[in-house]
Formats: structure tokens, C-alpha cells, sequence
């Protein structure tokens, strides 16, 4: 557990990938410097497989080990925030090809403040208001296909949300009140405008253009591409398809948006945005993720992900009324899944049910279930261990065979 | 463990935190690591002036480091960790709950969007919007500060008292919550003891922020036994723990609402104050690691630090030395450097600026004294720049002598 939590990255381990972390452990014995506790053993928080993927609620990706390094850095060497953001941002806009950016406290984190950017543009009277909008362009054009989970964020800082289906619509509800029109880049099927039109029109309009493409990593050429397609501001997630830290994320986009999306943060005091505090040590690692990111094997990482789940896949298909199907996901990042469906006259289970008995067995597994009323569940390989992926299919089987008909005892 | 001058004494060398970066042998022929901050253009910078969230925060105990490096190779459903951890720095403070947040500004946002939604749900989705609900903040003029920002972040307005029958004339049915400064440079209209029984008697919960009122860590049990129903304090700054985090405690129910205003819940006005599992492991370690140690040995090390800066100065001509604790709320030691601008031809700010400049850069505490003074803190300092900082002042004053 402490060690190779990743087989993977056995490439680089010239130096072990955890070896200048875990050394303390390590070594105990002979230089008898205490042990790091267990702490979560100590604390009762049980250990679990993640057949999932890096959500936040399972605490989101395994963060490469340079982030690590880097991290201990930040926490060992000081430096002033300002200088600190001023150097990383510009360094992660060259890396990206952004013309800035900053390190924000999550995706959502980089929805709300620019958000907060594009409602005050510097105006300080404007930025001690928010979330009091009234005078200043509060409103956000949204995608009725687009509404999502955190659009929500979008309201944080005073903004309603407006729905739109079409250009016309758009030309329609565009208005002095309209403080930016948003993208959500994983869910392009059924708009009724296309991304590019979508990105025209908003500059034909003259109004600032936000792209949420938090969750479209890897592959980490994506983020260029997106960049270069002409939104004003994109957003990612940087603690899970760039594997870095947990609660940091990246606004990229345009120099005076980004600027103010600043102005709206911490550690400014009066800043709408302070409590969304990032420390140095998520920023300086936030930077060493995009760049380890840009340098790493991705198809090598994709291949070793697709062997998995195909294995998974033979495994679980051998069950009679089981069917798989492996697939990767278009829009959203290119982590390869298998979709697993059961014959309900044969397995007398709900998926909820299924689902619940991972969890509570031994090891505890989380599988994601997207749709809890089929008899379907998804098994990805992004966080697995060596030697998971087997553990997971051999649960999945004989929880199903336990509510097999006729093979009850 | 052993106490905090054991633990220094054998750590003395070159890394001044050597417990991040255990000296073995495999560590010594480990090509040596990036610097990162260099290759940035950043000039080496050393902190004088104090936990500042400016300047980086607190020195981290290297307990908390060590945890979170556990927490950050180590899986936790978030959920389990934020109840686990919780439950323990409340028994540890004595609180009926506890979370931690992603900083003290996050427990004033989150405190506050609590108290005006309690456990609606469909308030908690409307928020900031707070047509409909409870939306009224009581505030003491003189507690009036540049954080009281963050009681309107969700929503909320501040209404300002300034004697107890304000307070009974304000309270209505719109009162969300009683808003309670400690400390502050300007006093009270109201004792904190009569604002509480005035709270309790209206019926209406009361918030402290108590964010900088560590050192010592045991501070944090005496606030919470004033009765406050949520009290926040900072953690990246007297108590050692992360950067981006703090302090929620208080009543169970006000917590629980309070966490559902926070990451990782879809729904909170709060999912963007992510606090990471490092951060919620580290800050329980830095409250344990910081109750278990005494003041005096906190003190010990402060002092050698100045001691260290005032062999360097104290035969300059002109100047004078005094290592002193600060009154108030919370015990922090200072060193005051003054010199008599007769013999130093040097303004305070010409010294203050020369600092900053030099590479490496030292800040001092931004403080407008008349006459040549400036002051340090040495609580973010390591080993080992007290000498740097000593030698630095030493040139300067010379050059002006």
C-alpha cells in the first residue's frame, strides 16, 4: 500500500515513486525515527477499492510523485503569494499555450471567481458587492441541454442563469445584463448550436465566453486544443485527469479576465472569493502537474487502463446472462470502461443492491452506477492497483451468484 | 514523541525541517531535487513578519507535513474522513462538532450560510439568494473588519449594534445569526459574556471568529468553553496546519448544516472551498501536535532565533534590542530592533525596503513606528535563517552607520 501504488510508473523509478516519501517507513528500524501513524486505520476510515475513477467524494486522483515533491518544496521554502501566483501562472499559460492563467481551489472553484470576473471587470465597488448584483451584468447564458450539477456554482457569486437552445435564442437573451455565455465541453450532444458557432456568436456579441472542461483530461493535449478553439476562459479540475493536487484546478484564458478572476481570490482580504483559499503548495504542484502531465506516456497509461477492463470484462462474461461491453467515453476524458449488464430472471438483484454489497464487503469496493434503475453498472480501471482488477471482478461474480436463481442454498 | 526541543536539537543541520527529507543513506545519492522557486525567477524569501496568508502561512509543524504526506498516499471516502476527523478534534476541544474548512474565511461563509438555511434544503440550493429566509447578520460596530466580508458572501447583511437595547430593538424574525469579534483593536459595546446570554435569550446563534487568537493551540478549548454555538479559528497560522485550512466548532446541528454548505456536496454554495484529505488529516494532527506541546518549548525556539539575530546586530553602534511576548489574546514573541538615527542614517521604511530588496528577501512586520524600529517575528523562521535575517540587518545598518 505504501509503495508502487502504482505499477505503471515502475518506468520512472529510477528513484522509487514513493521511495523519498515513504523512506521515514522505510528505514524506521534502523534509524529509529517514529513511524508515521497510521492515521486512518487510527482513525477508523477504512480502506477501499476504487473501480470508479478520481471523483472528489473518493478523494480524487493519485497525484504524480514530482507533485508530491513539489509540494514539500512549498511547504519547506517560502515565497510571497503574489510573486508565487505571478510566476506559476505564467509558467502554466506558456505550458498550455493560455495567454494566462491561474490555480484556482478546483474547477468549481475557477466557475465561481470567473464567473465573479466577468460580472465586475475590475470594478472594486462591483467586487466588495457580490453576491448583490444589481447594476452590473449578472446574468449567464447556459445550454438547455447544458444544465449540470454545477451550474449551480455559476449562481455563487449572484449570477441566474439563462437558458438557450439556438442562435436565435442567444441574439434574443443577450443583453447589457449578460455577464458571459458558458460551455460545458463534455456534453456536446444535443445542443442544437455547435461549439463553434456557439464561440462566434459570442464574440460577435462581445461577450465573454467561459468553457467548463474540467473533467476532459486526459488526454492532456486536449487542454491546447481546447485553448486554441477561441473561448475567453476554460476551466479544469486539477486533482483528477492531471493527477494533481485534490482541492486546486486551472483557469486559463484571456490576460485581463484572468486578472480580475484574480482580483476576486485569495489571499486578497476583501475578495468575494478569500475563503476559496489555495496554498502554496497546491499551486507550485498544481504547475508540476501540467507538467509532468505533458511529459507522461498517456497511450501507454490508456493501453494498460484497456487490458484491464477488457480482463475484467472476460472474466465476467464467462457468468451466464451476463453481458459486457467496453467503451470510451467521447467527450469526457478517454478513461476506457466496461458497462456490465445481468439478466434480472437469472441474477435477482438491483443494481443498487449490487452496488450496496461491494461496498460493505470485504475489501469495500465502489463501482460507479449511473442509472440505478437498470441492470447496469460501469468498472473502470483508472485507480486500480495491481492486482485489484481481479479482487473486483471475483466480488462482482460472487455477489451476483449469491441472488443467482436456483443457486441458493 | 518526545517534546519539541528534542526533536529540533537532533534535527540541527542542514534541513532545518529534516523530516521531510530523511537523511538516509539512499537520500544522500538521490540527485538533488528541483528548485523550483529559482527556476520560477522567485528570490529566496524569508518570513519575519509572521503567519501572514500573504507570505505563505505558518511554518507547518512537521508532524502535520508528515500526515498529510500519509493522507495524500493513502484512499478515504471523503465523507467517512471528514466524520472521522470531526468527531476527533471535537473531543479534543470539547466542542459538540467540529469540521475543518478551507480556512477561517471558509468557517465564517459556511457558519453563516448554516445558520440562515438551517437544514432546508431548498434554502441551501437558493443561496446566495436569500429571499424568503433569515438573511440578517448582528454585528457590533467596532467588530466591524476587513473579514466581516465573508458574512455577506452567502447572502447575508450585517446590521450594526452598538449597545444591548440595539441588539433587542434589531433582532427580528430576519436575524439569522449574532456576530462576535475576539479579539479587536477597538473593544466592545458589548462584553462577549453579555452578547452570548443576549443570543441565548433571543434565541438566535451566535458565531465567534476567534481565527487569530493561537498561539497556544489550548486557546481553542478556552474559546470554545465561552459557549459561543460556532467559533472558527485559522489554521495555517497559529496552530501550524495547513495553509488552506481552519476551524469549524460548535453545535452539532450547525456543523452538520454547515458541512452540507461545503465541498465535496454538489448542491452548497460552498463546493468551491475544496479542502483536501491532506488538509482535514493535517489539521487534526497540527491541533493534537499543538496541544500536546507546551508554550514554553514553542517560546524556547522563538527565542533562540532572535537571540541568533541579536548577537549579530547588538554591537552595531546605535542599536538596541528587546524580545518581548505581546498581551491580548494570543502569545506571540517579538523582537524589536531600534537604532538611533543620529548614528544610522536610516528611516524606518528605508530599512523596511532594503529588506525586501535584498536577495535573499526578508519581510518584517508592517508596523509605522516613529524613529528607526522594526520588528520580527519568528514564527515561520527556520533554523538557520536567523542567521541569514542577522547578517542582512548587520550589513544594512552598517552601510548607514
Amino acid at each position: 500500500m505504501k509503495t508502487n501504488r502504482r505499477h505503471f510508473l515502475a518506468g520512472l523509478s529510477a528513484v522509487a515513486p514513493f521511495s523519498y516519501l515513504s523512506s521515514r517507513v522505510d528505514f524506521a528500524a534502523e534509524t529509529l525515527a517514529p513511524a508515521t501513524p497510521d492515521y486512518f486505520t487510527d482513525l477508523g476510515v477504512s480502506s477501499f477499492i476504487n473501480a470508479v475513477g478520481p471523483y472528489s467524494s473518493l478523494g480524487g486522483a493519485e497525484m504524480w510523485p514530482e507533485v508530491l515533491e513539489a509540494m514539500e518544496y512549498a511547504i519547506k521554502n517560502k515565497a510571497r503569494m503574489t510573486d508565487l501566483h505571478d510566476a506559476v501562472g505564467k509558467r502554466i499559460a506558456e505550458l498550455t499555450g493560455a495567454e494566462a492563467a491561474m490555480v484556482s481551489s478546483g474547477a468549481t472553484g475557477a466557475i465561481i471567481l470567473a464567473t465573479a470576473a466577468c460580472m465586475t471587470m475590475g470594478d472594486q465597488e462591483k467586487m466588495e458587492r457580490i453576491p448583490g448584483s444589481s447594476g452590473m451584468p449578472n446574468e449567464v447564458i447556459i445550454l438547455k441541454s447544458q444544465r449540470y450539477m454545477y451550474d449551480r456554482s455559476i449562481r455563487a457569486p449572484g449570477a441566474s442563469l439563462i437558458e438557450a437552445e439556438t442562435a436565435e435564442d442567444i441574439r434574443a437573451a443577450v443583453s447589457d445584463k449578460t455577464a458571459m455565455m458558458f460551455y460545458l465541453l463534455n456534453r456536446p450532444e444535443n445542443t442544437k448550436i455547435d461549439v463553434t458557432e456557439y464561440v462566434s456568436l459570442a464574440k460577435e456579441l462581445g461577450i465573454p465566453i467561459m468553457c467548463d472542461a474540467a473533467t476532459t483530461v486526459p488526454p492532456v493535449s486536449n487542454i491546447a486544443a481546447t485553448v486554441a478553439s477561441g473561448f475567453d476562459l476554460i476551466c479544469y479540475s486539477g486533482g483528477k485527469g492531471l493527477r494533481g493536487p485534490y482541492s486546486a484546478g486551472l483557469l486559463l484564458g484571456r490576460e485581463d479576465l484572468v486578472r480580475f478572476a484574480r482580483m476576486n481570490g485569495s489571499p486578497n482580504h476583501r475578495a468575494y472569493g478569500r475563503s476559496m483559499k489555495v496554498a502554496p503548495e497546491e499551486y507550485l504542484g498544481m504547475m508540476v502537474a501540467v507538467e509532468t502531465s505533458l511529459k507522461f506516456d498517456e497511450e501507454a497509461e490508456y493501453e494498460r487502463q484497456l487490458r484491464a477492463v477488457n480482463a475484467m470484462g472476460r472474466e465476467l462474461t464467462r457468468l451466464p446472462g451476463v453481458t459486457v461491453e467496453t467503451a470510451v467515453p467521447g467527450a469526457e476524458a478517454r478513461e476506457p470502461y466496461i458497462e456490465v449488464r445481468w439478466d434480472a430472471a437469472i441474477y435477482d438483484v438491483s443494481v443498487a443492491d449490487l452496488k450496496r454489497a461491494l461496498r460493505s464487503g470485504s475489501p469495500s469496493i465502489e463501482v460507479r452506477a449511473l442509472f440505478l434503475s437498470g441492470n447496469q453498472l460501469h468498472l473502470t480501471a483508472v485507480a486500480l492497483k495491481e492486482g485489484e482488477a481481479e479482487i473486483v471482478t471475483q466480488r462482482v461474480a460472487e455477489v451476483l451468484q449469491s441472488h443467482g436463481a436456483g443457486m441458493d442454498a | 514523541m518526545a517534546g519539541r526541543r528534542t526533536i529540533l536539537k537532533s534535527m540541527a543541520g542542514a534541513f532545518p525541517l529534516s523530516m521531510l527529507s530523511a537523511a538516509s543513506s539512499e537520500e544522500i545519492s538521490k540527485p538533488p531535487a528541483r528548485d523550483y522557486f529559482r527556476e520560477l525567477g522567485l528570490i529566496p524569501f524569508i518570513n519575519a513578519a509572521g503567519a501572514y496568508s500573504a507570505y505563505g502561512g505558518a511554518r507547518m509543524r512537521p508532524e502535520v507535513v508528515d500526515a498529510m504526506r500519509y493522507a495524500a498516499t493513502h484512499k478515504a471516502k471523503m465523507s467517512e474522513l471528514h466524520d472521522a476527523v470531526g468527531t476527533r478534534i471535537a473531543t479534543l476541544v470539547g466542542s459538540d462538532a467540529a469540521m475543518v474548512t478551507s480556512g477561517a474565511t471558509a468557517s465564517i461563509v459556511l457558519g453563516t450560510a448554516a445558520c440562515m438555511t438551517l437544514d432546508d434544503e431548498e434554502k441551501m440550493r437558493q443561496l446566495p439568494d436569500a429571499t424568503g429566509m433569515k438573511d440578517e447578520v448582528i454585528i457590533q460596530k467596532k467588530h466591524r473588519y476587513t473579514y466581516d466580508r465573508s458574512l455577506t458572501v452567502a447572502g447575508a447583511k450585517l446590521v450594526e449594534v452598538e449597545s444591548e437595547d440595539d441588539v433587542r430593538r434589531l433582532v427580528s424574525d430576519r436575524t439569522a445569526m449574532m456576530f462576535f469579534l475576539k479579539p479587536t483593536q477597538k473593544g466592545d459595546d458589548i462584553s462577549a459574556e453579555r452578547y452570548l446570554r443576549l443570543a441565548r435569550e433571543l434565541g438566535v446563534p451566535s458565531f465567534c471568529d476567534a481565527a487569530t487568537t493561537t498561539p497556544p493551540a489550548l486557546n481553542v478549548v478556552d474559546g470554545v468553553s465561552d459557549g459561543f454555538d460556532l467559533i472558527c479559528y485559522s489554521g495555517g497560522k497559529g496552530l501550524r496546519g495547513p495553509y488552506s485550512a481552519g476551524l469549524l466548532l460548535g453545535r452539532e446541528d450547525l456543523i452538520r448544516f454547515a458541512r452540507r454548505h461545503a465541498a465535496p456536496n454538489d448542491i452548497s454554495i460552498g463546493r468551491g472551498m475544496k479542502v483536501s484529505a491532506e488538509e482535514y488529516l493535517g489539521m487534526l494532527v497540527a491541533l493534537e501536535t499543538g496541544l500536546r506541546i507546551s508554550e514554553a518549548d514553542d517560546f524556547a525556539y522563538k527565542h533562540d532565533r532572535f537571540s541568533t539575530i541579536i548577537a549579530a546586530v547588538s554591537d552595531v553602534p546605535g542599536v538596541t534590542t528587546d524580545v518581548f511576548v505581546s498581551g491580548g489574546h494570543a502569545n506571540e514573541l517579538y523582537l524589536d530592533i531600534d537604532w538611533d538615527t543620529d548614528v544610522i542614517n536610516m528611516s524606518r521604511q528605508d530599512l523596511v525596503q532594503a529588506l525586501r530588496d535584498h536577495d535573499p528577501s526578508v519581510e518584517v512586520r508592517a508596523f509605522m513606528f516613529s524613529g528607526g524600529r522594526i520588528q520580527l517575528s519568528a514564527t515561520v523562521m527556520d533554523e538557520g535563517e536567523d542567521e541569514v535575517v542577522g547578517r542582512i540587518v548587520r550589513k544594512i545598518l552598517l552601510a548607514h552607520s
